[in-house]
């Protein structure tokens, strides 16, 4: 390993999901540690931050919400670039929600046009899980779909009862953390920030590891 | 008399064109390009117009019936008949002289020029527009098509250049020759129209092939014919394929990428800081670089690369590039000189390279003298083959470091360039001398030389001359009686037959050649770079922004705000007149009144148009409610059907899901759900369009169920199932067009201001016809991103710069939400109202698109921020959705009008 302090590093996380799946709510309890039902839908696109530690490691996670109705998936090629981990969310009361994970994974692969398609990291989050009684997704259904995605992550999570939200944002982060680290390998000085740019693929094409 | 009034005009333009040619041809570009289209639109006010031409300079000065030496030419004038044919002419030449302008601006960012281009087209019509005027009968096409062919015909006789021409045509008979000015076309590609309309205007029969008051037999504005040809003629053409045409667009779109950096500043004014920082040395020497171009600030009249100055670190001279500038504004004559390494040193578009930043003392060097503050110059030359040396030296007497020109005619094409410059008001005396009327010589006058001496010193003064009458006023009164001064009417030529001597022709015909060859070559490596941006920089308030914003300006009369008494006047009188001090006043005031809320909703229908001016609400209104309550209707039905769809799901979802439980079977898990299987058959349309309705009914739920919940108004319930009931039956009346995020954001503050459903319907009906272009899979949003990047960046190009230059609009994405809600989300309720109507006052008065100077305004409005933090694409979304609601509207309602009013100006004066 590189010798001396680590550099902060900064971590992109994309929420994807259909519009009302609670993506905006989920990114607020996680940063915010609050549930509101005054969130806006959201139009364009936000973010937020957050500075973790992972480890013995500080990281600030830089968490972008979209807007979730299809007719906006053309603005993703501006906001996905440079994603070091992506979040698919879905309502655990909406099978129409589930059944669209397929596109928003395959949306968010031809957009972002990660490097190593096969093993960028997904995360599957099922949200409202506190209205159990109006579930239409049962867990094994999601888990099956999560092992044929090259074994995602998954977790069930609740935005307004605060449940399961911050250890699945610890997995988030530390997935996306691997996959970071991977590359300061390659870059053992790489600056402060991850730099956005498009062309940040096509820099690490090729370089293997040097460890 | 007239004929002659009229050659010392010949002569004049003639030979500006000529010494441009030789030394400097930018200077000829920038004055048919200064010319240009906007120009022309204003023909009637020509001289007072900032960037009059030479020509029109010296024009003006005959028009006043003075020559170019000052001496008085007295000419009876039977003004009446010679106006028309005057004026006739001019617009001739004027049509011609916009044409030229826009073919050489063209070529200056192209390589070629396609031969089918509308811009040939255009030229070739204007030059058989010139050829056509006056030709006799005979002359003219058999069939009685006017055409100049036969006149090539005729031309050919005694010309081999239209000989070439015609032989050419018959080699490509596909074309016929008599229709669309081919002879015209194909004469410019071979390069030799100038010198045929030349040969024509020049040739001793012309009287048999025109009429007297033809303009190609004035022997001034005919000349100018061929000599406003010599610079299409220097232009290489092309015939094109479709490919090489778009490879071209490829080509000049990366020229305007890569050029985008360097681009100087306009001249639109903000409040507040100034443009351009000048804390660092690069931007400074930019700029100084900048201002020896030709600019909207002043008009370059003269240039010349490796004119040397002593230097004082260095044994040798110093070489560098002299030019004359004369600014639009105050008719000050500057005189530069930079040393060359400073000119390279910034030429470049990308002169990121720091080795190159030029040595401090190169700056100190730079040599910038006001021609005003000069009362004598002095020039030394040996002899026509040394270099000359000329010293500018000021009333107190201080003489300027040594100017020395490469050995030749520089210093004189020089001085004649100073004394056009000079015109009208001031002038070098003695005058420069008229040989034969076409070449300019020194004055046969020798001071402070003794005779024997093979040297020729001279020394001008430049001297005021005051009124029209020709009298010579010292500059100084004390200076003692100048030299002797030659009657320089002599020097004039006093008939037009000595105009044409052969000689001259020939010399003319070497210079076009030679004027030709260096055009592009010297427009392309030194001007290009800054000239180029500055004309894109115009190219881009032309093409994007002028049509941006109306012609006409709106005054502020200071009326304040509507109030209630105002509006009742209104809505009794009905007049026009009010109309239009009703919109005029909610452009600057907005709606306010005792109770703004009450005001709005009266005035609201009408500034929508909704209702037209002079009509009532009534009938309409009870109309709209009848319609209203029969769509609801309509889709109660509808809505019952999916909430029975949608408890059966449920029911079945969670029968399931007890039985999976009980049998604890695994392996299915695998829901399957079938909506229609439960349906009774219907119509295939109507099934359709009921689940079109049905997804529509679900989003609309999700979005109205979040909005604006923190306001009182939708706190209530009952408003929030308003909301709902109207997007319901908007999306009935539009099911194709179907539910996107974002409408329920703009139903919102309609509601709250008019709470009445049908109303507030038909209102936002009307506004989504110009909100939803912006909406995905429309044209409407890219287009207000492309024009917020022009005007961002002619208005504030340092901020610009820190934008990144990426080529789609990505980067302004922070303003998506903008432009796709008119604000709605960045502003208080209480502002959304207020930008809102000045919108929609500006788009019934000033511009449709306020909402881009209102988006400007928000940009420089937090210019500082932005430049001192260098904010990227991350920083720009994060401080702006962290700002939304925290604007202060009215201070950037006020800077977005007068953004709007600053381009409306800018568009107006348009050189
Ligand atoms: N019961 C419940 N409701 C939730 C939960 N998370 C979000 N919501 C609600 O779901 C709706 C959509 O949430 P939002 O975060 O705006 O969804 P987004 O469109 O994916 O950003 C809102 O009305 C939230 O109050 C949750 O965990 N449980
Ligand atoms: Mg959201």
């Amino acid at each position: 390993m590189s010798s001396g302090p680590r550099k902060k590093a900064l971590l992109k996380v994309i929420i994807l999901g259909d519009s009302g799946v609670g993506k905006t709510s989920l990114m607020n309890q996680y940063v915010n540690k609050r549930f509101s039902n005054q969130y806006k839908a959201t139009i364009g696109a936000d973010f937020l931050t957050k500075d973790v530690m992972i480890d013995d490691r500080l990281v600030t996670m830089q968490i972008w919400d979209t807007a979730g109705q299809e007719r906006f998936q053309s603005l993703g090629v501006a906001f996905y670039r440079g994603a070091d981990c992506c979040v698919l969310a879905y309502d655990v009361t909406n099978s129409t929600s589930f059944k669209n994970l397929d596109s928003w994974r395959d949306e968010f692969l031809i957009q972002a046009n990660p490097r190593d398609p096969d093993h960028f990291p997904f995360v599957l989050l099922g949200n409202k899980m506190d209205l159990e009684q109006n579930r239409a997704v049962s867990s094994k259904r999601a888990q099956t779909w999560c092992q044929s995605k090259n074994n995602i992550p998954y977790f069930e999570v609740s935005a307004k009862e605060a449940l399961n939200v911050e250890s699945a944002f610890q997995a988030i982060a530390r997935d996306a953390l691997a996959r970071e680290s991977q590359d300061s390998q390659d870059f053992p000085d790489f600056p402060d920030q991850i730099r956005l740019d498009p062309n940040q693929n096509n820099r690490q094409q090729g370089g293997g590891c040097n460890c | 008399m007239v004929i002659r009034h009229q050659s010392v005009e010949s002569t004049t333009s003639r030979f500006s064109i000529f010494s441009f040619g030789i030394d400097l041809p930018i200077s000829l570009c920038d004055d048919l390009f200064s010319s240009g289209r906007v120009h022309s639109e204003t023909t009637s006010d020509d001289q007072s117009h900032p960037a009059t031409t030479s020509w029109e300079r010296s024009a003006s000065v005959s028009g006043a019936r003075r020559t170019r030496n000052g001496s008085v030419v007295s000419i009876e004038q039977d003004s009446t008949l010679l106006d028309v044919d005057v004026q006739r002419k001019a617009r001739l030449v004027d049509a011609l002289k916009k044409e030229v302008k826009n073919i050489m601006e063209e070529a200056v960012s192209k390589r070629s020029i396609d031969l089918s281009s509308n811009y040939v087209n255009a030229l070739c019509a204007a030059v058989e527009g010139c050829l056509l005027d006056g030709l006799k009968k005979r002359m003219l096409g058999l069939l009685g098509v006017r055409t100049t062919f036969a006149l090539l015909q005729h031309t050919a006789k005694s010309f081999p250049p239209a000989l070439g021409v015609l032989q050419k045509l018959a080699e490509t008979p596909k074309d016929n020759p008599w229709v669309q000015w081919c002879w015209i076309r194909e004469a410019l590609h071979m390069r030799v129209l100038s010198s045929i309309v030349h040969h024509i205007s020049t040739s001793t029969n012309i009287h048999r092939l025109y009429e007297a008051h033809a303009l190609m037999v004035d022997r001034s504005k005919g000349g100018m014919v061929a000599a406003l040809l010599l610079g299409p003629c220097a232009v290489s053409f092309k015939r094109m394929s479709h490919e090489e045409a778009a490879e071209e667009l490829v080509r000049q779109a990366s020229l305007v990428q890569r050029s985008n950096g360097v681009r100087p500043p306009l001249s639109i004014t903000r409040q507040g800081s100034s443009i351009v920082s000048v804390s660092e040395r690069s931007s400074v020497s930019k700029d100084y670089i900048y201002s020896l171009h030709h600019n909207f600030k002043s008009s370059l009249l003269y240039g010349k690369n490796n004119v040397c100055v002593a230097d004082s670190h260095q044994d040798e001279p110093t070489k560098g590039y002299l030019s004359l500038h004369k600014q639009t504004h105050t008719g000050l004559l500057i005189l530069k000189w930079t040393p060359n390494q400073l000119m390279h040193a910034n030429s470049q578009p990308c002169s990121a390279n720091r080795e190159n930043e030029p040595q401090p003392y190169l700056f100190k060097q730079a040599i910038s003298i006001d021609i005003s503050q000069i009362i004598y110059i002095h020039l030394h030359q040996k002899d026509e083959r040394s270099p000359s040396v000329l010293i500018f030296v000021n009333a107190e007497g201080v003489q300027s470091a040594p100017l020395q020109f490469p050995m030749g005619q520089h210093s004189l094409v020089f001085l004649s360039s100073l004394e056009s410059g000079l015109a009208p008001c001031h002038r070098l005396e003695p005058p420069l001398w008229t040989s034969h009327g076409k070449e300019k010589i020194l004055p046969k006058i020798r001071r402070k030389t003794s005779s024997q001496g093979p040297a020729q010193d001279y020394v001008f003064r430049i001297i005021r001359i005051s009124g029209s009458d020709g009298q010579v006023v010292d500059t100084e009164k004390q200076s003692p009686p100048n030299s002797p001064m030659p009657t320089h009417c002599v020097s004039l030529p006093n008939s037009p037959n000595v105009i044409t001597g052969e000689h001259v022709d020939s010399l003319v015909n070497y210079q076009i050649g030679e004027a030709c060859q260096s055009m592009k070559q010297q427009i392309l490596a030194r001007a290009f770079f800054g000239w180029l941006s500055y004309v894109r920089h115009l190219r881009t308030v032309r093409s994007h922004l002028m049509y941006l914003v109306e012609r006409k300006e709106l005054q502020d009369r200071g009326k304040g705000p509507i109030n209630e008494s105002f509006w009742d006047q209104c809505r009794q009188e009905k007049t026009r007149e009010l109309e239009d001090e009703f919109l005029q006043r909610v452009y600057w005031s907005g709606i306010e009144g005792e109770s703004p809320k009450e005001l709005r909703r009266r005035c609201w229908p009408y500034l929508i148009g909704l209702f037209s001016w002079d009509e009532e609400m009534e009938p309409k209104t009870t109309n709209f409610t009848e319609k209203y309550r029969q769509d609801v209707e309509k889709w109660r039905l509808w809505e019952a059907e999916v909430r029975r769809l949608d408890e059966e799901a449920f029911n079945s979802a969670r029968e399931r899901r007890v039985s999976v439980r009980e049998a604890s079977i695994t392996s299915d898990v695998f829901e399957e759900e079938n909506d229609s299987a439960f349906r009774p058959q219907s119509s295939q349309d109507e099934e359709r369009l009921f689940h079109l309705f049905l997804t529509n009914l679900h989003r609309i739920e999700k979005d109205v169920e979040r909005c604006d919940r923190n306001l009182i108004f939708f706190q209530n319930k009952e408003n929030l199932e308003s909301l709902r009931r109207i997007m319901c039956t908007y999306i009935t009346r539009n099911l194709e067009e179907g539910y996107v995020q974002g409408m329920c954001d703009i139903l919102a503050p309609l509601l709250v201001v008019f709470e009445d459903e049908a109303l507030t319907l038909e209102c936002f009906s009307l506004l989504m016809m110009r909100m939803r272009e912006n909406f995905p899979q429309r044209n409407g949003m890219d287009e207000n991103l492309s024009n917020l990047r022009s005007l961002i960046q002619v208005v504030d190009p340092q901020v610009f710069s820190i934008f990144t230059l990426s080529s789609d609009f990505t980067h302004l994405y922070f303003s998506y939400r903008w432009f796709l809600l008119d604000f709605k989300r960045e502003l208080s309720y209480e502002g959304t109202h207020r930008v809102w109507e000045t919108i929609w006052a500006s788009g019934r008065t000033v511009s449709p698109h306020f909402q881009l100077f209102f988006a400007l305004a928000l940009v420089t409005n937090y210019r500082e921020v932005i430049i001192d933090n260098n904010m990227d694409f991350t920083d720009l979304i994060k401080f702006f959705n962290e700002m939304a609601e925290r604007h202060d509207t009215q201070r950037i309602l006020e800077g977005a009008r007068s953004h709007l009013t600053a381009l409306q100006q800018l568009v107006l004066n348009l050189p």
